[in-house]
């Protein structure tokens, strides 16, 4: 590896140093970590004392490719872990000691809700309120509901104030109309409800790991004998991405290290709407013994950062610093004028194959969006096929539920228990045979289905019934198969229902999986069976945990959870290859923490508003609820312009400084629904523009 | 902009220093024109900073674009992102940037959905009958004790939830003109002394209704204009912002301001702000279904400290016509009150344009005017001008000259439409409609998702195949072509056999047309495998199934983007009811493409209509849908008292439902319960069918402007019919016999 | 194309592979499922054994031993944890841990190392492990190796015997051992390995290495990878031993039977892989930007 001298430096630190390392993305501190990591254990640190504690799992990337690659020192598996992760995992070993005091039943093991779970519960809770005319004047999808009430009593755990507090707080700083003032009043009593039912039932949401072990265990002798054995040096990265909970820990454990490095990213902290706090990340410095600074980028051509800067002027951040003379001109693709937002998406398309046939590797190109809705992802992905440009996205643009092999699974699960009264329509029979079977083509699923299947009773008769004319039409072929699936399916509900997910794993198995049925040459299918099954899984532990369902067959809710999309709407992760080889499509915080830079970055819709506004949150706050909010301070529209800008300022010079080339920007004068654009990076391009051309 | 040749009156108007100006124009005076002038002067002065813009703000889409194209061309190309320095937007449009500051102070979530009228009638329906099940007995005391038993079922079913529906409509429009949410309403309700019946259920309809956008994270466009105000109101940092951000604001069509209009204008520009409004009040033809009068622009004219302009001067019409215009106005502000058309009309009078004027009346020929007496029954009245329109568009003389049609009512275009066509006319209707390209477009894909929730229909297959091939302009060769292709694909039986055949067989193969007509054979293999790749997308959601599609369908950008927002507007359908499925979902599709009209540019023939291109053509359209436009000769239909009345004791009005007792308009009556229930005046009271009388007024008021604007569309040539009405009862509307008199009384000549 | 669907058919050479004993042990049963699972990473969610509930349970009560087992060794005072196996509706869990505690006083010598993670080169490859329990004795330079197995039936000495597991774990401790000896490696003759049975708490199977079949271990394991490392896209064949198809989940990738095989003849417990620790990073959702 070729160091630098600053990287030098910080590997050649004396061993017992406590480091804190600040500099702008693109200094190379990452890369001096990692260095300094494989320094640590060369030099005999057991591997099984060192922690490396990131905000976020794909920030971990670079120091599991050392730690798995034959340079690192063999000895103990360094740990990598995020602050909630260690949390959890301290919970769930050490709860017996703690179950008790903090209010759970101590002989029940503890039962850890996913995200998803969680939502199920709030969901399971909160539903009924609607009806006493809970956040009615709220205009807000239920999901997002749900998800924004537990955003509440994570930020009350990773920051550290009372969960009774979340509503007083909010109130406190409300400017707008006073009946948002009753929706805070119901925020608040949903969040008391929740953390009151999963105290009940030994549910553990991630604001409940966060606080067990804040509260409880972080102070017990034996965890505390354990962490300070286990965990003798730490690295820490990105920590102006972390939240008080994690430098809190840090704070805690720094001075009796034996080494510590901590990273701070200059100009970053993305990660505020999760709870992350910048400030209370640059007051660990304190309690470090070196500081180290890294500046300049080994990464950014001045040009971008002369950019960037000039957008802060243009933005009005006091901290911009823009210098005469770097031709950042050059550095900026404009493209011709583009009236509809489809073209923008044929001329970003056109411009990346040509990228590609002059020679840049698909991987140092990336298409930016500050959202990426399934159908924009479609859209783009879909023009990216047509010009046989290879990418990668880190999710797929459609969520589990929308999966057809999902969707034709749960059409087949409500077929196959006619006592839940979930009778799926003719139409979702028609897909579910047409994915189910293979070589089945849509027409012939359609007459099939007309013929043997009746809505009103949900069933399905055999195929031997069918008119023989219709038979031959349907083809013999595809009536064997449908017969050993009807036939399956009718023996399964003969007998007693088994869970949900053991259906899936059996039909997925014995059937659909098998030579002659839809899955068995998906690969793709395979996977998001899994996921589904998965999911379904998770749902019932989390329910079993909390001592079942009274009587209501748990399948069924989760058939009817899912039709709520309360379930089943995340994504399916799928199999990540190497970077190099394809072009990353991504929204632009995303692209920020995964941290790789790129020859070329794409601003897709770059007219937009969403560039510059904050993700409106009626049932929350990332500000208010911060650690440094003075109590009863109105939050105000000057406030929210304030916050944006610098956030677009941050956004802006993030991107600038993980671009290796050129930026193109991609905007059509009306945006995919019609409007017209003139979001706030565009206009300070404008800006920078016009001054430009005053100065001459 | 030194070359451009102004007017007197243009150029006291591009004088402008600033402060409040108001500006009273006459049809045809080049307002758009006179404004875009003003913008780019603005702008050219250099005085504007990069983040600042001149806003213009005006009343329907097709407006925008012709301001925007207006300014960009004035403007020489000195910036480098070109559309920048000035935002054109409609109210709406404004609304919605002004919500979008800070969706979070009025209770949105930054992705909050605006519910177009298509989906908020749905909703309404479904409320209305909702409310009706349950609250039938509050609404029978209004039906009329004549109903024959025999039809009182069917008013019942049928009639009563149209009017309930209705009176929920005027009932939310107004709450929400008066920024009154329903809890807000429910407060001044309770105070009353006693309950009031039609208030009490125009709430309970309201309630109900907001109650169900609400669960759909929606807003409708009524709540977007307040909620705008309401997020100025709440926060002054806001306000400043927006006042430094547009520092200058024009305002065209001003007379169809709403108060709410006015105020969130009114704020923005603050009290020594720059404000210049222009209008005409007699083109005021927009009252009776919103909450917009002329009103508030005669007021600000008045107002001390603005100026007070007027743009007189008019090239459109030749001297005859300008006389007629003329007339009407003189006639109204001759009548007195009572008389409810007194002043319907005001000056300014209009002006021919003075000699040398690059716009030049057309030349005094006041034979071309035909102001026809003979009374007609409605089919002779269609009969007779379209025996003279096809006449008409045969003379040769007349092969550079456009033509309309004009008529009060859609029902009534599409009736001419038809006699038109019968007589091999041919005829413009995109007026009457939302637009034909923005239809065009979401009707192929209605065709294909048709298709493919009945996929083994071959004759919907044939339909989606001709969807396909018309998406293209085709020559007649072509459509021969297509037809035949189209006649094979409808008479195949077993659709499988042509789309997935087993190996050795299938139709395509035994049909011989590869050597009988290859041609078409061709076509068929091409469609099979089209048709072969959106069935494997059938499985996706709905909304990435129309992509698909489009990519197929389309390659005009215009219709791309359509595909694109009727892809995100069926996406939000599917979700607010996930049980639909494709079948239902491309009814939906064919519906959006009726209703989605507000926000969307993305058409061209939507955008800027251009009668000139429609010479030897016959346009047909309503006159509120030709505002803003001319043709060298209009004809005006139906000239009769039901659809221009004027308070005669004769006159029968529209919103006075036969099955309802007393001749009550129960719109207007719940709006004056509702009235009374807000007044704190206490002699302000409600009496049942005073506001029927009031609202039989404004109506004949504003059927006078609405008779004046269709005057007005004339350039040269002018034809004026009136019928007898479906019971053969009306007669000539009394604008219309005025006029009559007036020519007949030597007028006509100079 | 969408380069995230796509996958690898053979190792990238680029990239380090983290065997285990796990994946090792796969390779040996069946090329074709160590490539499905490993290099392909193919989620294929069929049963593993039937009846899939018992098999399940089966599962989660291994899982929930070893967590109990952990927890005691680490110092959670034995009181509460004897009440939540006492509570627990499987009932096997009580006798298991009624067993367990009999064993604990013979685990209270030496320094104890539980669930420890350890790793080294292999090649262009790391080998890794996380072994239940490793007992020290730094005085005698000595360490036992402690794996709980939690199977219905109890393995044959033989069968265990040529299990990678066998081989992997007393190798790598030597490997890398040396930070838990005074930064000496063990010598392979001081390691012990016991199979301990929950089931069959009187009949551990003990293993001893030696320094030959230290050095004989090192030999396999690195012929393995590199004959992994030079196969081709369709060189990982499918096993020939039909019976162990049964007890995969690609069965009916493979077209080899449609059911599962009974759980009470799987003589692997299919313990849930412990290689990279993967602790729930995505608790928290992704950002709707």
């Amino acid at each position: 590896m070729n160091l630098t001298p600053a990287q030098l430096a910080v590997v050649r630190q004396p061993p017992g140093a406590r480091l804190f390392l600040e500099g702008p993305a693109g200094s190379g501190k990452t890369t001096a970590a990692v260095a300094r990591l494989l320094a640590l254990l060369d030099a005999g640190v057991p591997g099984a004392h060192i922690l490396v504690l990131v905000p976020q799992r794909t920030l971990a990337g670079p120091y599991y490719a050392a730690l798995r690659s034959p340079a690192a020192a063999p000895g103990g598996q360094v740990s990598v872990l995020t602050a909630g992760g260690l949390a959890q995992r301290m919970v769930d070993l050490f709860w017996p000691l703690v179950a008790k005091d903090a209010g759970f039943d101590p002989l029940r093991p503890p039962a850890f809700l996913t995200l998803e779970t969680a939502q199920y519960y709030m969901a399971h809770l909160v539903r009924p309120l609607f009806d006493e005319g809970l956040f009615e004047s709220v205009a807000i999808d239920r999901n997002r509901l749900y998800s924004q009430i537990l955003d509440n009593l994570n930020k009350a755990a990773l920051i550290g104030f009372p969960v009774s507090e979340i509503g007083e707080r909010l109130s406190a700083a409300w400017s707008g109309e006073s009946a948002q003032l009753r929706v805070y009043a119901d925020v608040q009593r949903c969040a008391n409800l929740f953390r009151d039912y999963c105290l009940q039932h030994n549910l553990l949401d991630f604001s409940l790991q966060v606080e067990v072990f804040r509260k409880h265990l972080q102070h017990s002798l034996l965890v505390s004998e354990y962490l300070k054995a286990s965990v003798r040096h730490v690295i820490a990265d990105n920590i102006e991405e972390d939240t008080p909970f994690a430098h809190e820990i840090l704070q805690g454990w720094l001075p009796g290290l034996d080494s510590a490095l901590l990273i701070y990213d200059q100009g970053a902290g993305y990660r505020s709407f999760l709870g992350a706090d910048r400030a209370s990340a640059e007051r660990l410095a304190a309690a470090c013994t070196t500081h180290l600074g890294m500046a300049g980028s080994l990464v950014t051509p001045p040009p971008l950062e002369q950019l960037g800067q000039r957008i802060g002027a243009a933005l009005e951040r006091p901290q911009a610093a823009p210098q005469e003379g770097a031709d950042w001109d050059s550095a900026l693709d404009f493209p011709p004028e583009l009236r509809f937002f489809p073209q923008m998406l044929d001329w970003v398309a056109g411009q990346v194959r040509s990228l590609l046939d002059s020679g840049t590797p698909p991987g140092e190109i990336a298409i930016l969006a500050p959202f990426l809705p399934d159908a924009l992802r479609f859209a783009l992905t879909n023009r990216l096929d047509a010009l046989g440009v290879p990418y990668r996205s880190h999710r797929p643009s459609r969520s589990l539920a929308d999966e057809p092999a999902a969707r034709c699974l749960l059409t087949l699960a409500r077929l196959a228990h006619p006592a839940w009264g979930l009778r799926p329509s003719r139409v979702e029979v028609v897909h579910a045979l047409f994915q189910a079977i293979a070589a089945i083509d849509l027409v012939r699923a359609q007459l099939l289905a007309e013929v043997v299947y009746r809505p009103k009773d949900a069933r399905l008769s055999p195929f031997g019934r069918i008119h023989p004319d219709m038979q031959e039409r349907i083809t013999f072929s595809v009536g064997n198969r449908y017969e050993a699936l009807r036939a399956w399916l009718a023996d399964y509900a003969e007998g007693e229902p088994a869970e949900l997910d053991f259906f899936f794993t059996r039909l997925f198995g014995e059937v659909l999986s098998q030579p002659g049925y839809g899955f068995h040459s998906e690969r793709d299918a395979g996977q998001v069976a899994a996921s589904l099954i998965e999911s379904a899984q998770k749902f019932r532990y989390a329910i079993e945990a909390a001592g079942g369902m009274d009587g209501k067959p748990l399948g069924r809710e989760y058939l009817e959870m899912v039709q709520d999309g309360v379930i089943a709407s995340t994504y399916v992760q799928s199999w990540q290859p190497p970077q190099a080889d394809a072009v990353f499509i991504a929204p632009a915080y995303t692209f920020l923490l995964n941290n790789r830079p790129v020859e070329h970055q794409f601003w897709l819709d770059v007219g937009s508003n969403g560039w510059f506004e904050r993700l409106s949150q009626p049932l929350t706050h990332p500000y208010v609820l911060s650690r440094d909010w003075p109590a009863g301070r109105l939050w105000t529209s000057v406030d929210e312009y304030e916050a944006n800008r610098e956030a677009l300022f941050r956004l802006a010079l993030g991107l600038l400084r993980r671009c290796k080339g050129r930026v193109h920007l991609a905007f059509s004068t009306l945006s995919e629904g019609g409007y017209e654009q003139k979001g706030m990076l565009l206009r300070s391009i404008y800006q920078v523009q016009l001054e430009e051309a005053a100065r001459g | 902009m030194a070359e451009l040749h102004l007017r007197p009156s243009q150029v006291q108007i591009l004088a402008y220093q600033g402060g409040r100006m108001g500006i009273s124009a006459v049809p045809g005076a080049g307002k758009t024109f006179t404004l875009s002038c003003l913008a780019a002067d603005l702008l050219l002065r250099g005085e504007l900073k990069a983040d600042q813009e001149v806003l213009i703000v005006t009343l329907v889409n097709s407006a925008v674009d012709n301001f925007a194209g207006q300014i960009a061309k004035l403007l020489s190309n000195a910036r480098r992102l070109p559309g920048w320095g000035y935002r054109v937007r409609t109210l709406h449009g404004l609304a919605h940037d002004i919500v979008r500051e800070r969706p979070e102070a009025v209770g949105l979530a930054e992705d909050f959905q605006i519910i177009d009228e298509s989906e908020a009638g749905r909703i309404l329906n479904e409320v209305s009958a909702a409310w009706l099940r349950a609250n039938y007995d509050q609404v029978a005391s209004y039906l009329s004790d004549d109903i024959e038993e025999h039809r009182l079922d069917w008013v019942r079913r049928e009639k009563l939830p149209e009017l309930v529906q209705s009176v929920a409509l005027a009932t939310i429009r107004y709450a929400k003109d008066r920024e009154l949410t329903p809890e807000a309403l429910r407060a001044e309700l309770d105070r009353l002394p006693m309950p009031l019946d039609l208030a009490e259920m125009g709430w309970a309809l309201y309630a109900d209704y907001q109650r169900a956008i609400h669960y759909r994270g929606a807003v409708d466009f009524d709540d977007l204009i307040r909620l705008a105000l309401l997020s100025l109101k709440l926060d002054d940092a806001l306000v400043e912002r927006l006042r430094r951000q547009w520092p200058y604001i024009l305002e065209d069509e001003a007379q169809d301001s709403s108060r709410l209009q006015e105020e969130i204008l009114r704020r923005l520009a603050g009290t020594d702000g720059n404000w210049v409004r222009v209008g005409d009040p007699n083109q005021a033809i927009y009252e009776t279904f919103t909450t917009a009068s002329p009103e508030y622009l005669l007021r600000f004219r008045a107002e001390s400290g603005v100026q007070a302009r007027d743009l007189p001067e008019s090239g459109r019409s030749q001297p005859a016509i300008i006389r007629l215009a003329n007339h009407l106005i003189d006639w109204s502000q001759g009548l007195e009150a009572p008389d409810p058309l007194a002043g319907a009309l005001a000056p300014p009078r209009i002006t021919p344009t003075p000699p040398g004027d690059p716009q030049p009346n057309p030349p005094e020929r006041p034979e071309l005017i035909t102001l026809y007496a003979p009374r007609l029954e409605p089919a002779e009245e269609i009969r007779l001008v379209g025996q003279s329109v096809a006449k008409w568009l045969k003379d040769p003389a007349n092969q550079e000259f456009t033509l309309a049609v004009l008529v009060p009512r859609n029902a009534r275009g599409y009736e001419v439409v038809d006699e038109l066509r019968r007589r091999g006319v041919e005829v413009v209707d995109s007026l009457l409609n939302s637009t034909s390209a923005t239809r065009a477009a979401a009707s192929a894909l209605s065709e294909a998702l048709s298709w493919l929730s009945e996929p083994h229909s071959s004759s919907k297959m044939s339909k989606a195949y001709l969807a396909w091939r018309r998406r293209l302009p085709l020559t007649s060769e072509e459509k021969a072509l297509a037809d035949v292709a189209a006649r094979q694909l409808g008479s195949i039986r077993r659709v499988e056999e042509y789309l997935a055949p087993l190996p050795g067989g299938g139709w395509l193969a035994e049909s011989g047309l590869a050597k009988s007509a290859p041609a078409v054979y061709e076509q068929l293999v091409e469609f099979q495998t089209l048709a072969r790749r959106w069935q494997a997308a059938v499985v996706l959601p709905v909304d990435q199934l129309v992509l698909t599609l489009a990519q197929d369908f389309f390659n005009q950008p215009a219709d791309l983007a359509v595909a694109h927002k009727m892809a995100s507007l069926i996406r939000q359908r599917s979700e607010a009811h996930p049980d639909w499925q494709i079948d239902t979902l491309s009814e939906e599709v064919a519906q959006i493409a009726r209703n989605e009209r507000r926000f969307l540019g993305f058409s061209e023939d939507d955008s800027n209509f251009d009668p000139k291109r429609y010479c030897g053509k016959c346009v047909v359209a309503t006159i509120h849908k030709a505002k803003g436009l001319e043709w060298d000769r209009v004809y005006l239909l139906s000239a009769n008292n039901y659809d221009f009345p004027s308070g005669e004791l004769i006159d029968q009005y529209i919103s006075e439902k036969w099955f309802i007792r007393d001749d009550l308009n129960l719109e207007a009556e719940a709006l004056a319960q509702l009235k009374a229930a807000l007044s704190t005046d206490e002699y302000d009271y409600f009496e049942e069918g005073r506001a029927t009388l009031v609202s039989r007024a404004d109506y004949a008021r504003e059927r006078l402007r609405l008779f004046y604007v269709g005057i007005t569309r004339a350039k040269r040539e002018l034809v004026i019919t009136w019928n007898t009405g479906r019971d053969g009862r009306q007669a000539p509307a009394r604008a219309f016999q005025e006029l009559m008199r007036y020519w007949g009384a030597g007028y006509g000549s100079k | 194309m969408d380069q995230s669907k796509v996958r690898r058919l053979v190792l990238d050479p680029a990239e380090p592979f983290a065997f285990s004993q796990a994946s090792l042990q796969d390779y040996a049963d069946c090329a074709r499922r160590f490539q499905l699972r490993y290099v392909q990473r193919l989620s294929w969610p069929a049963a593993q054994a039937e009846p899939v509930q018992e098999n399940e349970q089966h599962l989660r009560r291994g899982a929930r031993f070893h967590r109990l087992a952990q927890q005691a060794l680490l110092g959670v005072p034995l009181e509460p944890l004897a009440q939540i196996a006492a509570a627990d509706p499987d009932p096997a869990l009580a006798a298991w841990w009624e067993h367990f505690t009999r064993l604990l006083p013979a685990l209270e010598a030496g320094e104890r190392r539980v669930e420890l993670g350890l790793s080294a080169p292999l090649g262009r490859h790391r080998l890794s492990a996380v072994y239940d329990l490793v007992q020290v004795f730094p005085a005698e330079g000595r360490a036992v190796i402690w794996d709980w197995k939690t199977s219905l039936a109890r393995p044959r000495r033989a069968w265990l015997e040529g299990r990678l597991q066998t081989l992997v774990y007393p190798y790598l401790l030597v490997q890398a051992g040396s930070w838990l000896n005074g930064g000496q490696p063990f010598a392979p003759e001081q390691i012990e390995m016991v199979y301990w049975f929950t089931g069959f708490p009187d009949k551990p199977e003990r293993f001893t290495c030696s320094a030959a079949a230290y050095r004989k271990a090192g030999r396999s394991l690195m012929a393995l990878v590199r004959e992994i490392e030079a196969l081709g896209p369709d060189g990982f064949e499918k096993t020939p031993e039909e019976k162990t198809c049964r007890f995969c989940v690609y069965r009916s990738l493979c077209e080899r039977g449609a059911g599962a095989g009974p759980l009470a003849e799987q003589e692997d417990e299919g313990e849930a892989e412990s290689g990279e620790i993967e602790i729930d990073f995505d608790q928290i959702g992704e950002i709707r930007y």
